[in-house]
């Protein structure tokens, strides 16, 4: 076990150094001297200002030094500050983060709480009325522009039926609440940004946990399983399940880009002020320390849950974990 | 009366339009303490027809029919399905014949194990536990690798099927069915398998329903011989009537083809 | 031997046809698509561009069957226009991605080694970006037109397709027909091109096809966030933009646009299903 977890490590250091090469070569490719920002509507900069600046930030050395400059400063999650109102970026993404990941932790959940009953239930059944049911649904969870369906969502529970808030993360009169309500007005206004991701989520992941039980359901051990005179029920959760639920973790891992880009969109249709929102604004405002800040983030969140997923992949099954027969 | 008494049974499976019959009318019985083999080319029937017997086959696409499939005076073709649950490893037992993808690779075998017992005896927890490791003893595991705690892929393929052999036996069966137990393992594997299953049936009188292709077995352990031949029975009788004087053309072709392999293997025929 | 590839696509359709009404009903509607979109000019009854600003914001009509936006312009000539930019957004996208991936796939397979593993790491970074972090980084550096948008859709969705024709090559590379061809003296080219390759192209056209449904959402949020096809070009995703404002008034504008995106999505997810289910029944 310790040994597959090193050599996992091992074979992050190359994709690491990619992600952060890339993310550099996009930040060298902008138009403009970071130097335009603090100086461009300063008159009074001379040409010999200018050049002390660039020396100051480091951009008169070669390529390849300004990128080790720049990863030692991204090691130390330094990250310049924003274009628009010279805060350090790092300060913006600790505001935002816990927002984001409520939002999507809580998504992860629903989704996976709901997806492997509802594949359980249509493995067993393939072809039923249920199946075919979730079928379509997910169908449509899985065309349909995530977006779109948060618009609607808006126009129908929040406008037409007045169930939910449309927009932000409080109520206006959000300060007058005592704590408990305060965190009921956040959750209230949740509910609809949360949904939708839900349904769009469990339209990935449904597919896969009812294929995962089918193709598990066919294995010689569920036979012998019956064979032994085991209840059904015993035989579908223990037997079934339990093997079925390994590579759904996997899957559930491979889908954290995914969310993380689904809170742009989300984030952005119901103005909620999270990391998603964050990195909207600022790519509207060419405000390039923070996009730029956020694309690195965003890839080492994307690696870190693939690396858990790998873990409690590895922990979950005994023939990894307890290793190879002799 | 006879343990497992079959009368007339056949499994069709619905195809596009068209009806495959799987098992065709067969008939057949176990005495209580006999040891009865099926034989046949793969394909025959012969795994269906094992499985169709505590109606263990997925019932959709698979249909059975037949007069009448008694386990000890109980028809089990209309019986409840919690009686056959009752009845499947406790009364009947199998073993199959892969035993690495037989067993779950999640669980350790302690719990499969102990799942068995638990459903079929009084024993429960330590208990339960003591049964298994017993079992593991006689069915020839080493002490060193007695360990309850242990997942099946840290077994050799040998090891595997004696612990299924193990699972299979703890509730004290009066039926095993064992379908091609040896072939998925090492040719010396075979042998002590086939041994340890000789040696359990004569020792507590357990009736066996020995599934194989593999003459040379079925001649070693089987009192009576049944031979299949595409779902349908083709002779039937004592081993040693079949295998020397067979009837049946089919048979013949089938001791042929043995006998020339174990000819080019060097082996002594059947017959000698 | 190998079969001819041509052999192979009818029995293909055949089989997908036949087999799976689903599947013909999305190739089915993506003909009548393609079909709208090349015939827009004639079909569309208003210029799209037209703005006419006393009959804004009109609910569906028989004069306008489905309403008008903000500037009097017609909703329906709009969308009959903007399945041209999806359709071509979405083929050019995927072409691109297809094209990269089966040459990195391909070289990767086919080389193995050193190649293989540096070509494997770089789809490793590419894959642990989130894809609309990336482009949206990069479309706001260049600027959102329409070929920048295929292009950089293209170049941030090839990794699949890659892993796909390495794992179909890396399976095909020790089957006999292969190992025969070697032995006959066909240079390395010519193994890729004539036998490998061809091979390999069921997984490839079941993800193109599901890719093309893929790249048509990428381009419907890019144009929504504002990055993507700018107006007053009508594209379905910012024809949803320009309606947000008027959400609760004139859900007409949201309504349409995102049916549009949903039916075209799924019958190209339908289709490609459908081949993947007909391929596997081979």
């Amino acid at each position: 076990m310790t040994g597959y977890l090193l050599r996992r490590l091992a074979g992050l250091v190359p994709v690491l150094l990619g992600i952060t090469l890339i993310s550099f070569s996009v930040m060298k490719l902008a138009p403009g001297e970071p130097t335009d920002a603090s100086l461009q509507f300063n008159p009074k900069a001379s040409l010999e200002a200018r050049e002390r600046m660039e020396k100051l930030l480091g951009l008169d050395q070669p390529l390849h030094r300004q990128y080790l400059r720049w990863l030692g400063r991204v090691a130390r999650m330094d990250f310049d500050r924003s274009f628009r109102d010279g805060r350090l970026v790092t300060e913006h993404v600790l505001e935002r983060l816990p927002v984001t990941v409520t939002i999507n932790v809580a998504a992860l959940f629903l989704v996976f709480g709901i997806a492997v009953p509802l594949g359980v239930f249509a493995a067993v059944r393939p072809g039923g009325a249920f199946d075919r049911l979730t079928t379509v649904l997910v169908f449509i969870g899985y065309s349909a522009p995530g977006f779109w369906l948060a618009l609607l969502a808006i126009a129908w529970f929040g406008v037409t039926l007045h169930w939910f808030p449309v927009s932000g993360l409080h109520s206006i009169d959000a300060e007058t609440m005592g704590l408990l309500r305060r965190g009921l007005d956040v959750a209230w206004h949740l509910i609809l940004p949360v949904g939708v991701m839900t349904f769009v989520g469990l339209a990935g992941l449904s597919r896969y946990a009812r294929s995962g039980m089918m193709e598990v359901l066919r294995q010689d051990y569920i036979r012998t399983a019956r064979a032994k005179g085991l209840p059904e029920r015993r035989v579908l959760f223990r037997h079934g399940l339990g093997n079925a639920l390994l590579p759904i973790i996997t899957i559930l891992g491979l889908s954290l880009p995914d969310l993380i880009a689904g809170s742009v969109v989300m984030e952005t249709v119901f103005s909620i002020p999270g990391m998603g929102r964050l990195f909207y604004d600022a790519v509207m405002a060419r405000d390039q320390n923070v996009v730029m800040a956020l694309v690195t983030i965003g890839a080492l969140l994307t690696l870190l849950g693939n690396l858990l997923a790998d873990l409690a992949y590895a922990y979950a099954d005994p023939r990894i974990r307890v290793g190879s027969a002799r | 009366m006879a343990l497992l008494d079959v009368e007339d049974l056949s499994v069709a499976y619905a195809g596009r339009g068209e009806r495959v019959l799987a098992v065709d009318r067969v008939s057949l019985s176990v005495e209580p303490g006999e040891v009865v083999a099926l034989v046949g080319e793969s394909g025959s029937g012969k795994s269906t027809l094992a499985l169709a017997l505590t109606r263990l086959l997925p019932s959709p696409p698979a249909q059975l029919h037949a007069r009448y499939v008694r386990f000890d005076g109980v028809d089990l073709v209309t019986a409840s399905e919690s009686q056959l649950q009752r009845l499947r490893g406790g009364r009947i037992a199998y073993v199959f014949q892969d035993p690495a993808s037989s067993l779950n690779p999640v669980l350790t075998i302690g719990e499969q194990l102990r799942e068995a017992i638990e459903r079929h005896t009084d024993r429960r927890g330590r208990d339960a536990d003591t049964v298994a490791l017993d079992w593991l003893s006689r069915v020839g595991i080493p002490p060193a690798q007695r360990r309850l705690g242990a997942y099946p892929h840290e077994f050799s393929g040998g090891m595997q099927q004696r612990v299924m052999i193990a699972m299979a036996m703890a509730s004290h069966p009066q039926l095993l069915i064992a379908d091609e137990p040896t072939s998925a393992l090492d040719v010396t594997v075979q042998v002590q398998i086939l041994r340890l299953l000789r040696d359990l049936q004569r020792r507590l009188g357990l009736s066996l329903l020995l599934i194989s292709h593999d003459l040379l077995v079925v001649q070693r352990l089987a009192h009576r011989t049944v031979v299949l031949s595409r779902g349908a029975v083709v002779e039937s009788g004592p081993t040693e009537q079949v295998l020397q004087r067979p009837a049946h053309p089919y048979t013949r072709s089938l001791l042929e083809a043995r006998a020339s392999m174990a000819w080019q293997a060097g082996e002594a025929r059947p017959d000698a | 031997m190998t079969t001819a590839p041509s052999k192979k696509c009818q029995a293909l359709f055949k089989s997908a046809w036949h087999s799976n009404r689903l599947a013909a009903t999305g190739a089915a509607v993506l003909l009548v698509l393609a079909a709208v979109a090349v015939l827009a000019p004639w079909l569309a009854p208003y210029d799209p561009l037209a703005v006419n600003l006393p009959e804004a914001l009109l609910a569906p009509s028989p004069a306008h069957w489905l309403g008008t936006d903000q500037l009097g312009r017609d909703v329906l000539s709009r969308l009959i226009f903007g399945s041209r930019i999806s359709l071509l957004i979405g083929f050019i996208a995927v072409g691109v991605a297809v094209v990269v991936g089966t040459v990195v796939g391909l070289l990767a397979g086919y080389a193995g080694g050193r190649l293989d593993a540096i070509l494997m790491r770089v789809v490793d970074t590419m894959l642990a970006f989130p894809s609309i972090f990336l482009l949206l980084a990069v479309i706001a550096i260049l600027e959102p037109n329409i070929y920048n948008i295929m292009a950089v859709i293209g170049l941030t969705s090839w990794m699949g397709v890659a892993r796909l024709v390495r794992a179909e090559i890396l399976s095909l590379k020790e089957r006999e027909f292969v190992l025969a061809a070697r032995a006959l003296g066909a240079s390395p080219l010519r193994l890729m091109a004539r036998h490998l390759l061809p091979n390999a192209m069921g997984p490839v056209l079941v993800a193109a096809t599901l890719g093309v449904g893929g790249a048509i959402l990428t381009e419907s949020v890019l144009s929504y966030l504002g990055l993507g096809v700018q107006p007053p070009t009508p594209s379905w995703g910012n024809i949803l933009n320009e309606g947000r404002v008027a959400l609760g008034v004139a859900w007409w504008l949201t309504l349409s646009p995102g049916l549009c995106i949903l039916v075209t999505v799924l019958a190209f997810n339908l289709l490609g299903e459908g081949i993947r289910d007909g391929l596997a029944r081979r």
